[in-house]
């Protein structure tokens, strides 16, 4: 085991590297969703062009609260409080309305921290898969429904009232949708209010609870900003436009708990576009926390008060004890022997044996020792000339089964095993016919 | 003097103590003082009980001589007031010497004197030193430890092995050839004639001079012997290689040993011997004389022989030797090789003086290299070695066998038997007559 420490310590660190790459790795489902036609990748940096300070989630990023303007979610699981389950064939896979599982709970947090555009599914699985928008892939509007009951908003109903491409005039340019998912303006909540209405319905709808001064707006056709809608008619330009009413003014007071002054907030908030499976953003500043000390030497005299004095006291007398026992000597200095011509014969022996077993042909290695223990007792019995060879190999055979017929028998099996080795053999085979034969050997040249 | 193991673990026990005290009971400083002051009344106690360094006087005493290999006795006599129950010895020593492992001994109930023997094991010829004395003995309570010590000065003359040759085995190794009471008279089944005597019954009708007897008109038969007066050469290796231990001596020191038994066995067959050693660079040759004359002289000089830290150069060594002989030799080569390679140069040299001579090439096995070869365990790492073992003793086995093959007699022994193997084939080499 001396040489096996450093073999362990590559071990682990090659163990904590796989382990590192698994955990840095993760998430190449979401990346790939994200850059897919129904994915949201190319927002934040169109945005950014167009002169809204805009950013994606990266899940080694938790921005701070006061840094962000408006959080875009764009919803990928129709069932917030069902686990997603792994499909059971390649049907239930394309067919798949949960592409990114999340949980309830964590969404109405999303939803209810900074003012939010949540932005609905629409297509399904097959649609990331296929790169292919038809009419087949959409998601059901009851599933639709149950999502915006989970999102508290029941009575919000989705609607599809064209069954091909609508291109609408809004404020800003030509809306451009293929089957367009729309609320029905005629059922809207109490709390909510469109935002952006079309003739058929309305595309975004802004919610307020007066009771809580809370407020989310909802967006019912994610195609107006995923990777391929963003392209179509005026959807960028129309988006750009919504995204700065929508944008809340500053707050006028940041709150001693948060990041940076409030003169230089405005320039730094950035509209978040929320695909992280988990909600990322940091509500409190614990940094502000920070007391600093003053140093200074009593803190070092209180290393040396009680009761730590007692426990460097007692730490003290032992090793006062142990050096006092260390310092004397009984007996001279030991030395250590130089390179003798036996050590360097004992290394060559060693080194060569290792050579042979590094090789991994343990069975040839056998049929050798084999080979060679027999030569010995040959000639050992009936002197070099005679008993050297093949010949004085079989001559001792002979030999030997006039003492013991039985017992030879036995030796020419297991010799015959071990000089001709099945290459599958296992090691252990190996092992047990290796004790055999030593056991008859001895058996054979010693009993009799 | 310093703590012993007891007390440190005494105190590291009452560290721990206090530990827990400071902690859970800090108010109450003399909870935690108790033990400690407890623990220095049982230092101070101890060290009033125990027996004092200052009041031991100790002597010791080693034989002035000594044989390489072999034990020497060192006589260490501790005198005092009183002793301590038991006590520890070591020594600081030169590096030819290596005492026995050190073990605590108990020393006689309220005696004034005591004697403890330690045996030393004599490793390298040449003067060997021991210069402190180390002893160590418990306290009464055993919280400390004592440690005086004491310069000494003495000396150990390591002079190789002659052992065999005191002890009358080399004689009695010899009788066969000696055949009678007086050493000189080598009778036997020679080819030198020795003198004419009366044939009588049973000797060999073979023997009978027939003119002679014609002459005296009476059977007389012609009594040869061996031949004497040949010219032995021991040749000795003196290079790194021969620096090699086998058991506690190096291989030099074990062909010094066999080459002086044969010296002394060829002095008793009447033969004249020599003595040639080589290194990096050749010695001078000793001249061959008449075996008890020369004796003395290669002693003195093998006593003094030291191993050469550079590689041997055969060829250089051999060929000076090779100018130096004029006449017809026994040519005993003490010498070793690590490969087949490396005893190039020492096979080349050896055919070339075995042209002239007779050379019996003398090389010593590795009893631990044997007992690789058969390892006790058939684990994979036992056999790999057992192979590679082999595979070093085949290739030294077929150095000897091209050396058999070029008519150089070669004597492959255990460093144990040498000396008996080597008058044996001594013996066999003059009964042989191949001299």
């Amino acid at each position: 085991m001396r040489n096996a420490l450093p073999m362990i310590l590559v071990g682990l660190l090659v163990l904590g590297g796989i382990t590192g790459l698994f955990l840095l790795g993760g998430g190449g489902a979401d990346r790939r969703l994200d850059g897919s036609t129904i994915g949201v990748e190319a927002l934040a940096p169109w945005l950014s062009a167009q002169g809204l300070p805009a950013e994606q989630s990266n899940p080694r990023v938790h921005p701070d609260i006061a840094r962000l303007s408006l959080r875009l979610l764009p919803l990928y699981d129709t069932d917030l409080d069902q686990d997603a389950t792994r499909p059971a064939d390649a049907r239930a896979a394309y067919y798949a309305t949960t592409l990114r599982d999340l949980d309830r709970s964590d969404v109405m947090d999303r939803i209810y921290g900074p003012t939010a555009l949540v932005v609905l599914p629409k297509w399904v699985n097959g649609t990331v898969v296929s790169a292919v928008a038809h009419r087949s892939g959409l998601i059901p509007a009851q599933a639709l429904d149950v999502l915006t009951l989970q999102l508290g908003l029941g009575a919000l109903k989705v609607i599809r009232p064209e069954d091909g491409m609508l291109v609408a005039p809004v404020e800003g340019g030509n809306l451009a949708l293929f089957l367009p998912q729309l609320f029905d303006a005629t059922r809207l909540p109490d709390v909510c209010r469109p935002t952006l209405s079309l003739p058929q319905g309305a595309l975004v709808v802004s919610c307020h609870w007066p009771d809580t001064d809370l407020a989310v707006h909802l967006l019912s056709d994610p195609d107006l900003l995923n990777n391929h809608g963003l392209t179509l008619g005026d959807n960028g330009a129309i988006l750009v436009a919504l995204l700065k009413s929508l944008v809340p003014p500053p707050p006028s007071d940041t709150g001693k708990n948060r990041k940076g002054s409030p003169a230089e907030a405005p320039a730094e908030r950035r509209i978040y576009v929320d695909t992280a499976g988990e909600n990322l953003v940091t509500y409190y500043d614990y940094s502000n926390e920070r007391q600093d000390y003053d140093r200074s030497s009593d803190d070092f005299a209180r290393f040396f008060a009680p009761p730590l004095a007692g426990i460097w006291a007692m730490l003290l007398i032992v090793l006062g004890i142990a050096l006092w026992r260390g310092a004397l000597r009984f007996g001279p200095l030991l030395t250590t022997d130089s390179a003798t011509p036996e050590q360097s014969k004992t290394t060559a022996i060693e080194t060569n044996a290792r050579l042979l077993r590094i090789a991994g042909h343990d069975a040839r290695l056998v049929s050798e020792y084999v080979q060679t223990s027999l030569s010995d007792l040959a000639q050992s019995t009936f002197g070099r000339g005679p008993g050297s060879g093949a010949q004085g190999i079989a001559r001792l055979f002979t030999h030997l089964e006039r003492r013991d017929p039985a017992a030879t028998r036995t030796l020419r099996d297991v010799v015959s095993r071990l000089e001709a080795p099945d290459p599958n053999a296992r090691s252990q085979d190996l092992r047990r016919n290796l004790d055999m034969f030593r056991t008859v050997l001895e058996k054979l040249t010693h009993v009799h | 003097m310093r703590p012993s193991r007891h007390m440190l673990a005494l105190v590291i026990g009452l560290a721990a103590l206090s530990v827990g005290l400071v902690v859970l009971r800090p108010e109450d400083t003399t909870l935690i003082l108790l033990p400690w002051g407890g623990l220095f009344l049982l230092m101070v106690l101890d060290l009033a009980l125990t027996v004092p360094a200052r009041g031991i006087r100790p002597e010791a005493e080693i034989v002035a001589r000594g044989f390489a290999g072999h034990d020497a006795m060192l006589a260490v006599t501790l005198t005092a007031k009183r002793l301590p129950p038991s006590a520890e010895l070591r020594l600081s020593h030169s590096a030819g010497l290596a005492p026995a492992e050190g073990t605590p001994i108990p020393l006689p109930v309220r005696a004034t004197s005591a004697r403890i023997d330690i045996p030393i094991r004599l490793r390298d010829r040449g003067a060997q030193t021991i210069t402190r004395l180390w002893l160590r003995y418990p306290s009464r309570l055993h919280l400390f430890e004592v440690l005086p010590n004491w310069a000494l000065d003495l000396t150990i003359t390591v002079m190789p092995d002659i052992s065999p040759i005191l002890s009358g085995a080399i004689q009695a190794q010899m009788l066969p050839l000696l055949d009678g009471a007086r050493v000189n008279n080598l009778r036997g089944s020679g080819s030198e004639f020795h003198q004419l005597r009366d044939f009588v019954s049973g000797m060999d009708p073979r023997s009978i001079d027939w003119k002679r007897s014609a002459r005296v008109n009476n059977l007389v038969a012609r009594e040869t012997r061996v031949e004497r007066n040949h010219q032995i050469i021991l040749c000795l290796d003196t290079g790194h290689l021969m620096g090699e231990r086998l058991g506690a001596l190096t291989k030099l020191d074990h062909a010094i040993h066999a080459a002086l038994a044969l010296a002394w066995a060829s002095g008793l067959a009447g033969d004249n011997v020599g003595f040639f050693s080589f290194g990096a660079r050749p010695q001078p040759l000793i001249p061959p004389r008449p075996g008890r004359a020369a004796f003395g002289r290669i002693q003195s000089t093998c006593a003094t022989l030291e191993q050469d830290e550079a590689e041997s150069n055969p060829t250089l060594g051999l060929s000076v030797l090779n100018g130096k002989l004029k006449r017809r030799s026994l040519v005993v080569v003490f010498a070793d090789f690590v490969d087949s390679t490396s005893a190039e140069l020492l096979v080349e040299n050896l055919a070339v003086m075995q042209r002239q001579h007779v050379v019996l090439y003398v090389a010593l096995g590795d009893p631990a290299m044997q007992a690789l070869t058969r390892p006790d365990s058939t684990g994979m790492e036992d056999v790999a070695k057992a192979i590679a073992a082999s595979r070093i003793l085949q290739e030294r086995q077929a150095v000897l066998d091209r050396l058999n093959r070029l008519g150089i007699l070669c004597l492959d022994s255990a460093p144990g038997k040498l000396s008996a193997a080597l008058i044996s084939r001594y013996i066999e080499i003059k009964a042989k007559e191949m001299i």
